[in-house]
């Protein structure tokens, strides 16, 4: 399969320079196109918890861009309730198949921080997240208190 | 790595005079800038010979040596490379018997080019040093010269403390002069796990330190691999599926995978040629010409994918170097039969008395053949070929008759099997001699198939019972289900498959 070689070896590399806002990845060793791992943003609200994604790459990678779904709850105006992402780096028509999943980790976790009212995928959040940012803010880290996973003690 | 540096413990001496400034200890030092803009010289007066002694803490393996014999106008142009060996585990203080071998004699021609480069063939990389890349030497390709270390003794490059670097020879009116000498190796099989140990850490220290120990045409041409390797070093252990290391320029930058036809791209990454197809492929479906995957540029008349020969000779020559290593052998290796081997299954060579399924590459030329004979049932396009060595398969069929026999493997007939098997997956064309179908016979008329024919082809019902030349199949009903007489096995005119030998 195409997708091993590359794909060991992006596995090889985040792991040994990994991106400190991305932890705990885990492939299962059968299936190297489905991994998992843990977000843990910087930024309020999503500080104080982590969210644990999941990453789908199709059969054709690195010629089909790879899938993110969140496994954790998030109040998030670009993440629906079913964990989907809109994510530009990874829809089809954008994808190159030279982005590294890395970069495509990093582009998520910038997601998450600052989130884009502009093209939501839940647009009742981003209408609050831009006419009344406390409120936001308040539903926001309550929500995460409440759904996310632990963050990792460093 | 490179063992010509101080922290190792490494040493250098010289039988001449030293210039002030340019002291034979810049080619060993960590200090950046004293090698980067000096070198070795000896004083104005000095003639060549000029002996430069290596000594090493410990013995080590020579992979290759390079040597930069030009500091700015001065250069040497003839260099002479001793090695010496020790037999008895060697330390500094303790200095066993030593012997002394010639490697290496050469002479440049003018003008002198950067860097020269000795190598020993016979260098083979272990662990843990195996992360490394390998070539160091092939990325001077602008400005180097590669000579070949070479002595009738084995040991002459494996248990090396020391090394004699001689310069015989200066051009013009030069003084003799290096500008930095490089020993790549590896720790000899005999040193310590301990030894070995430290070394790697403090390698891995020195690499890590972002210092290179080139002189400035060297540094030059540095090859951006070594960034790659270390961070590839802390994971030896998941890397170590195959003791193999493959240098990282012959890898596809967008797979990884070994390149089959490799193609060199405008931003200056090298594809293999099915990835840009398939990335082709895929930006058509967005209405988007042919660009640069790294880029997103379109190709222009004079911005364009260009095949790498060069590159592929490397490769190819890499692969049939380490042919036997378990990375290597399931690689495809034309564009043509870009599956591995291991998947081109549906052309199957069978032999029951190998419990073994190899492949033989078949052609559509072939199965065009196939269809002309008369067969226009497209289902015969579908069903497995087996193909089957004469020789081979008639002592098979002598074998079946006894059962017993056909356990064990007689050796003759695994080395018909082991040949038949290599020039199958060699050449698609190959084809047996002939004679050696004189034992194959109808099973109808009983005549033998080739006698009868002149032409080497029979056919094959799905047992090996099951034989027929074409006439007798010709008379046979294609639809009417027979029961082989021997094993009892149901076959049909029409899944009878035509074998050439």
């Amino acid at each position: 399969m195409a997708a091993t070689r590359r794909l060991q070896k992006e596995l090889q590399d985040l792991r040994t320079n990994g991106v400190r806002a991305f932890r705990d990845i885990s492939v299962d060793e059968s299936n190297i196109l489905y991994w998992q791992g843990l977000i843990v943003p910087e930024n309020a609200p999503y500080n104080k918890g982590a969210f644990k994604i999941e990453i789908n790459f199709p059969a054709e990678y690195p010629f089909k861009p790879p899938k993110i779904n969140f496994k954790t709850k998030i109040y998030h105006p670009n993440i629906d309730e079913k964990g989907q992402v809109c994510l530009p780096i990874i829809s089809a028509e954008n994808w190159k198949p030279a982005t590294k999943t890395d970069q495509v980790i990093q582009a998520l976790v910038a997601l998450v921080n600052d989130p884009e009212p502009e093209h939501p995928l839940r647009a009742d959040l981003a209408e609050e997240y831009v006419k009344d940012r406390r409120k936001f803010f308040k539903n926001a880290e309550e929500f995460t208190r409440k759904h996310s996973e632990k963050r990792p003690a460093d | 790595m490179n063992f010509c540096c101080e922290e190792i413990g490494t040493t250098i001496s010289v039988n001449q005079v030293e210039a002030e400034g340019y002291e034979a200890q810049n080619l060993i030092t960590n200090d950046l800038n004293l090698q980067s803009t000096r070198g070795f010289m000896t004083d104005s007066f000095v003639r060549p010979p000029v002996t430069i002694s290596i000594k090493f803490p410990f013995c080590i393996e020579l992979s290759h040596i390079v040597i930069g014999p030009k500091v700015g106008k001065q250069s040497s142009s003839g260099f002479i490379i001793h090695t010496e060996t020790s037999y008895k585990s060697w330390t500094k203080d303790h200095n066993g018997p030593v012997s002394t071998h010639l490697v290496a004699k050469e002479f440049l021609n003018t003008p002198v080019p950067n860097a020269i480069v000795f190598r020993n063939p016979r260098f083979v990389l272990r662990r843990p040093f195996s992360s490394l890349p390998t070539e160091h030497y092939s990325k001077y390709k602008n400005h180097e010269v590669l000579f070949n270390l070479k002595h009738p003794s084995f040991n002459a490059c494996e248990r090396v403390v020391g090394l004699d670097i001689t310069i015989l020879k200066v051009s013009d009116s030069s003084i003799p002069a290096i500008s930095g000498v490089q020993v790549w190796g590896q720790p000899c099989i005999r040193c310590s796990q301990d030894q070995v140990e430290k070394l790697y850490k403090s390698w891995s220290r020195i690499i890590r330190r972002g210092e290179t120990y080139f002189a400035p045409p060297l540094r030059s041409a540095e090859p951006p691999s070594d960034e790659p390797s270390l961070a590839k070093k802390p994971k030896l252990s998941s890397s170590a599926d195959s003791g193999l290391s493959i240098p990282d320029d012959f890898l596809d930058a967008i797979t990884y995978e070994i390149m089959c036809q490799p193609i060199r791209l405008p931003c200056g990454l090298a594809v293999d040629a099915i990835t840009l197809e398939k990335y082709y492929a895929e930006e058509s479906k967005f209405g988007r010409l042919p660009n640069d995957p790294f880029t997103g540029i379109t190709f222009t008349e004079t911005l364009k994918p260009v095949s790498d020969a060069a590159l592929k000779s490397r490769i190819d020559l890499f692969i049939s170097q380490n042919a036997d290593d378990e990375a290597i052998i399931n690689l495809p290796r034309s564009l043509g039969s870009m599956r591995p081997t291991s998947q081109r299954n549906n052309y199957v060579f069978r032999n029951p008395n190998v419990c073994a399924t190899s492949t033989i590459s078949s052609s559509r030329r072939r199965q065009t053949t196939f269809g002309s004979a008369g067969f226009s049932n497209p289902d015969l396009f579908d069903a497995p070929i087996y193909a089957k060595e004469g020789k081979t398969f008639a002592d098979h069929k002598d074998k079946c008759t006894v059962p017993s026999s056909s356990q064990s493997l007689d050796p003759e007939d695994h080395l018909n099997y082991e040949l038949f098997k290599f020039l199958a997956s060699e050449s698609p064309f190959y084809t047996p001699n002939p004679k050696v179908s004189a034992k194959i016979k109808c099973k109808d008329c009983s005549l033998p198939i080739s006698m009868k024919h002149g032409i080497s082809t029979f056919y094959i019902g799905l047992c090996d019972h099951v034989i027929l030349c074409r006439n007798c199949l010709a008379k046979t009903d294609k639809q009417a289900h027979k029961t082989c007489s021997r094993c009892g096995v149901e076959w049909r005119a029409k899944d009878c498959l035509r074998i050439f030998i």
